[in-house]
């Protein structure tokens, strides 16, 4: 069919939310000529649900971001209106940057770094389809008759896919309050042989604050010392706001179960699965009945709004009940809603279709990120966006792909749990699903992937030189403690006692002080040495099964071909086709005698021409 | 996740077949194996001199071949050794390989592969010289294959075999001990990933307890399974069969003593007797058990429990049919692992009829050796004559020649495996609990308990990556 427009870029991407905006950005840092379609031009960078960045294992990733040269540590650090360092009381891997931003000041902040990036177009734009040639995507289909041409596609489409919202027994299709829902991709996809399927997730109501009674909640501020996200932020000068913390009580938890059979998921008008970690207050008063109240965190949405966010009771309740259970919660008396919570059903695509650099395996050019694949929260999608962006303009660019492994970041851990194992719900990030937690804390992220960013080109000449100017801190700190002594005990020694801090360290020797360098590099040097064989020991581990999990398995791979493979592995395999023996030996449901197996014919690939 | 076997480790196991022999042998094959020797074996000629390096000469293919001792922690004297190494590539594996050669005592065997992994030589998996070999193109595709294809059939039954050679009922001991860890590992996660949460997912004082109690109960399993070595590695052969059979009788027979109490009184042998037998060119553990009776209360009941054990444990059933009063053989025994032998033969010519000859003997007339046949002895035997009895254990021996039978045989490395994990469960929950006790760093803690998982893990055949947050999210109630 001929199009009376037709535009030309060398990567399109679809979607403009956490994912999108990532995506967007690191394929014109480097280089491509990139276009990002929005549905609006006044929701980038749109924050649906809680209006925070962060957390425990999401503020690394955000951490993780930055350090390749991505938006979101410096856009929280420009729009947060509330920062602390949660975990503080553990150690320093656990330790997890989370800041509230100002809703509206942080969507601001994206649009304009998306307006400003060279090589990048942003423009709204309604996409109903792709355009594919052979078994590759050349482009997407707009409403109004007009395609944008392209060599790769990188689809963000959050929830608007197929969206429905329910509140009570009240249906509405849109992705998120007051917006449509994109299901021309939806058909798109399943008519080019994708596979589909549906998740579910909800959201709390919003209140005005100015009904709010503070006087009968406890307060919650911010940290003193508030830490930044971004590698290139000194310091958050911005004054802090407060955050409130209430609960639920014993006739809230009586209202809601007389209720239940109008709550969607309960009645059956919702049959998707919804993330367990994060579950709404019916479902929390039904599973866990002996529990007398459960928290809610009051968060301001912005400075210049009295909009507050209640967190903790995520509800698709009918209207009318949902006001009654806010009335009788302590300080909420007479609090009014803003905007009502809901439930959303969405298509996702089961992310095992996807090879490690999150182009599909089906189509060549094709990329899925963000809440697609089945994960949930703005820190996973952003990343995915990062990926995946990257991903495209190496690949348009002729260059290797960029992957890092499990040990490397939690982007690897997330990337590989996805494509490996797929979800069976929404997929949110935890400290526990990384097994060296202890190496992929938020104080070494730039150390570890900064020099990636770099090789790849997302990652600016300033950030380099800052990175250039830590490790020779780090480098000199080291020299020091090596060599030097305090009453006959090396000064490295010294520094691994747990009560002994840099500070100390820099009074006791003068050697130390006169190094002079930044406290972060003094504060890393104290806790390396502090976790010295712990570090060493996760180290040496990642070294030993490297050799063995590092055995690449050749695209194309033929498992059928391996007669003592197992019916059930064969067909494990082929649908994942892992990258390597580590990511083979991941798949649920493969044997180390599969694996055995395959180590034979991948090292000696001779043996599958006899 | 799981661990791979990893190909540049130096591994080792026994080559002979396990059990007291005249020799044992143990492999041992890898990049550190002339390190491991040398400054440990002694040789009996100077040898010094002759380093394994020196001889590591291209082209040559026999190995260096010399006698002389090693000594080996736990064991009282130098243990006598001829060692057979190959240093270089021109192995069945295609890396150094030694073979050492010594006496075939499980003990000693135990002893040497014990100090051998505590000098960092740790025990084959199932398949790994096999899959050396052919990396190194010392065996071809097919050779390969025919011995991997197994791996998968034969892994389970193995692995059976030696838990039962531990100790009766340590796989589940381990399902439970793993499963009390992850629920703790699961405590401490909760409260790494949802500080935010109002709860106190788990108290320093629960934990410090809790893993004390997994430490005991490892602690247990180690000393258990040391005290099983000896005769675990032996086959162990079961003489059982109706009360009054004649088993006691037999046992002391073949044993050559009086060490089990005979009489004529039905249901003598209330507990049962083990001794270890060399006979008919196979050493064994013969153990007497008590006669099947249908009562099942107090030392009774108990007595029939154990033989159940015995039973399950055995690698060959002898069933003992008396002449005298012919019973019935337990279905529940399959036929590889049963030799039916008549006893008391001597006594056919004047039996006193039981109700089931009668019975049969009013039915049909059948003569008591028609009897017997219908149960199909293959032997006949008797004690008081010595009628058969030379024929028996040689019958014993071939049964236990036949590897199909003998399927407790195959254990050997696999129980080293086992144990080899135990301890390393052990020391790693040491660790947990020095930095429990300390009461911080519970990311630490998890380091810990995830390396004692996964070595229990091992044994059981199980990973833990998933169950962690379904625990969890059972347990409590998580999240905004």
């Amino acid at each position: 069919m001929p199009h009376s427009t037709a535009y030309d870029f060398d990567v399109v991407v679809v979607g403009a939310g956490h994912a999108g905006i990532e995506a967007a950005l690191a394929s014109a840092r480097i280089g491509a000529r990139t276009a990002l379609l929005t549905m609006s031009c006044d929701t980038v960078g749109a924050m649906s649900c809680n209006p925070a960045i962060g957390g425990i294992a999401k503020g690394q990733i955000v951490r993780e971001i930055d350090a390749l040269g991505g938006e979101m540590g410096r856009a929280i650090d420009a729009t947060g209106i509330q920062f602390r360092m949660l975990n503080r009381g553990k150690g320093p891997a656990m330790h997890s940057p989370r800041a509230q931003a100002d809703k509206k000041a942080y969507q601001f902040y994206m649009k304009f770094a998306v307006e400003r990036q060279e090589n990048l177009t942003l423009r709204q734009e309604q996409v109903e389809g792709l355009v594919v040639d052979a078994q590759a995507v050349v482009g997407v289909r707009v409403r109004g008759d007009a395609i944008y041409r392209a060599r790769a596609v990188v689809l963000t489409t959050g929830t608007f896919l197929q969206a429905i919202m329910h509140t009570g027994e009240a249906k509405s299709y849109g992705g998120r309050a007051g917006e449509g829902t994109s299901g021309g991709i939806s058909q798109a996809l399943t008519g080019l042989g994708f596979e589909l399927s549906r998740f579910k997730t909800g959201t709390p109501a919003r209140l005005n604050g100015r009904t709010i009674d503070y006087s009968a909640l406890e307060i919650q501020p911010g940290d003193d010392e508030p830490q930044p996200f971004s590698f290139l932020t000194d310091q958050i000068n911005q004054p802090q706001l407060d955050c409130w913390l209430t609960g639920t009580n014993a006739a809230a938890h009586e209202l809601i179960r007389a209720n239940l059979h109008r709550a969607p998921m309960y009645s059956g008008q919702i049959q998707s699965t919804g993330p367990r970690y994060c579950p709404s207050i019916e479902d929390k008063v039904v599973r866990f009945a002996d529990k007398e109240s459960h928290q809610i965190f009051l968060e301001p949405e912005g400075r210049n709004t009295l909009e507050i966010y209640c967190n903790g009771i995520s509800t698709s309740l009918p209207r009318d009940v949902q006001e009654r259970m806010i009335h009788s919660i302590r300080g909420l008396e007479r609090a009014e809603i803003m905007r009502f919570g809901y439930a959303v059903e969405y298509d996702y695509a089961p992310p095992t279709q996807l090879s490690a650099t999150l182009e599909t395996k089906r189509l060549t050019g094709l990329y899925f990120a963000g809440q697609i694949n089945g994960t949930t929260g703005y820190e996973e999608a952003a990343g995915q966006g990062l990926w995946a962006g990257i991903n495209a303009a190496l690949q348009i660019g002729g260059k290797p792909p960029f992957v890092l492994d499990r040990s490397q970041a939690y982007l690897g851990v997330l990337i590989d749990d996805l494509v490996t194992r797929g979800v069976d719900e929404p997929y949110r990030m935890f400290t526990s699903r990384a097994e060296y937690r202890l190496l992929l804390r938020h104080d070494n992220a730039d150390r570890r992937l900064t020099p990636v960013g770099r090789r790849v080109g997302t990652v600016s000449a300033e950030r380099w030189q800052r990175l250039q100017k830590h490790e020779a801190e780090m480098t000199r700190g080291a020299a020091v403690l090596e060599t030097r002594f305090h009453q006959g005990a090396p000064l490295g020694q010294i520094l691994r006692r747990s009560e002994t801090s840099w500070a100390d360290l820099c009074r006791l020797s003068p050697e130390v002080a006169a190094l002079d360098i930044a406290p972060l590099a003094g504060q890393q040097l104290s806790l390396e040495a502090k976790y010295a064989g712990y570090i060493r020991r996760q180290q040496s581990e990642i070294e030993r099964q490297d050799q063995v999990q590092g055995l690449v398995i050749p695209a194309q791979f033929d498992y059928f071909a391996i007669a003592q493979l197992r019916a059930e592995a064969k067909q494990k395999l082929a649908r994942v086709q892992p990258r390597n023996l580590g990511q083979a030996s991941r798949i649920s449901g493969i044997t180390p005698a599969d694996i055995a197996i395959l180590m034979l014919y991948i090292r000696e690939p001779q043996r599958l021409a006899l | 996740m799981n661990s791979l076997p990893h190909p540049d480790d130096t591994i080792a196991a026994l080559a002979s077949a396990p059990g007291a022999a005249a020799r044992g042998i143990i492999r041992v094959s890898g990049p550190q194996t002339v390190t491991v020797l040398r400054g440990w074996f002694v040789g009996d000629a100077p040898v010094n001199d002759a380093s394994p390096e020196s001889l590591a000469v291209p082209g040559r293919n026999s190995p260096w071949h010399t006698a002389g001792r090693l000594e080996v922690a736990g064991l009282q004297q130098p243990l006598p050794v001829n060692c057979y190494l190959w240093p270089g590539r021109r192995s069945y594996t295609g890396e150094p390989l030694a073979e050492l050669h010594t006496v075939g005592s499980p003990p000693v065997l135990e002893a040497l592969l014990a100090d051998l992994a505590s000098r960092g030589v740790r025990p084959a998996g199932p398949g790994e010289f096999t899959l050396r070999a052919f990396l190194a193109g010392r065996i071809d595709l097919l050779q390969a294959e025919g011995v991997l294809g197994v791996i998968d059939a034969r892994d389970p039954r193995e692995l059976q075999c030696a838990l039962e050679q531990l100790g009766g009922g340590v796989s589940s001991q381990i399902v439970r001990l793993r499963g009390d860890l992850l629920d703790l590992l699961a405590d401490l996660e909760a409260g790494l990933d949802f500080a935010e949460e109002d709860i106190e997912f788990v108290t320093q004082v629960q934990t410090v307890g809790r893993i004390g109690l997994a430490r005991e109960v490892v602690t247990e399993m180690v000393r258990h399974s040391h005290e099983r070595w000896q005769s675990a590695a032996r086959p162990r052969v079961v003489l059982a069969g109706p009360p009054n059979a004649g088993k006691s009788t037999l046992f002391n027979a073949l044993l050559g003593t009086d060490a089990a109490i005979t009489s004529e009184e039905r249901g003598t042998t209330r507990d049962y007797l083990v001794a270890d037998v060399t006979s008919g060119g196979a050493g064994y553990t013969l153990v007497d058990t008590a006669g099947r009776e249908s009562e099942s209360d107090g030392i009774e009941g108990a007595a029939q429990d154990q033989r159940r054990a015995q039973m399950s444990r055995a690698d060959l059933i002898v069933w003992c049919l008396p002449a005298d009063d012919i019973g019935t053989v337990s279905d529940a025994i399959g036929p590889e692992r049963l030799l039916v032998i008549g006893t008391k033969t001597d006594l056919a010519k004047v039996l006193p009829r039981s109700p089931i000859a009668e019975q049969i003997h009013e039915q049909g007339g059948l003569s008591t050796t028609d009897l017997l046949v219908a149960h199909s002895p293959r032997l006949f035997v008797s004690v008081h004559t010595r009628f058969g009895l030379e024929e028996l254990k040689t019958a014993i021996a071939t049964r236990l020649a036949d590897p199909a039978a003998g399927e407790n045989l195959l254990l050997g490395t696999t129980a080293a495996r086992c144990r080899d994990s135990l301890h390393g469960a052990a020391l790693a929950l040491d660790r947990a609990l020095t930095v429990a006790r300390q009461g911080v760093d519970h990311e630490l803690l998890a380091i810990e308990l995830r390396e004692a998982l996964e070595e229990l893990g091992k044994i059981v055949g199980a990973v833990y990556t998933d169950d962690i947050l379904d625990r969890i999210f059972s347990k409590f109630c998580i999240g905004k």
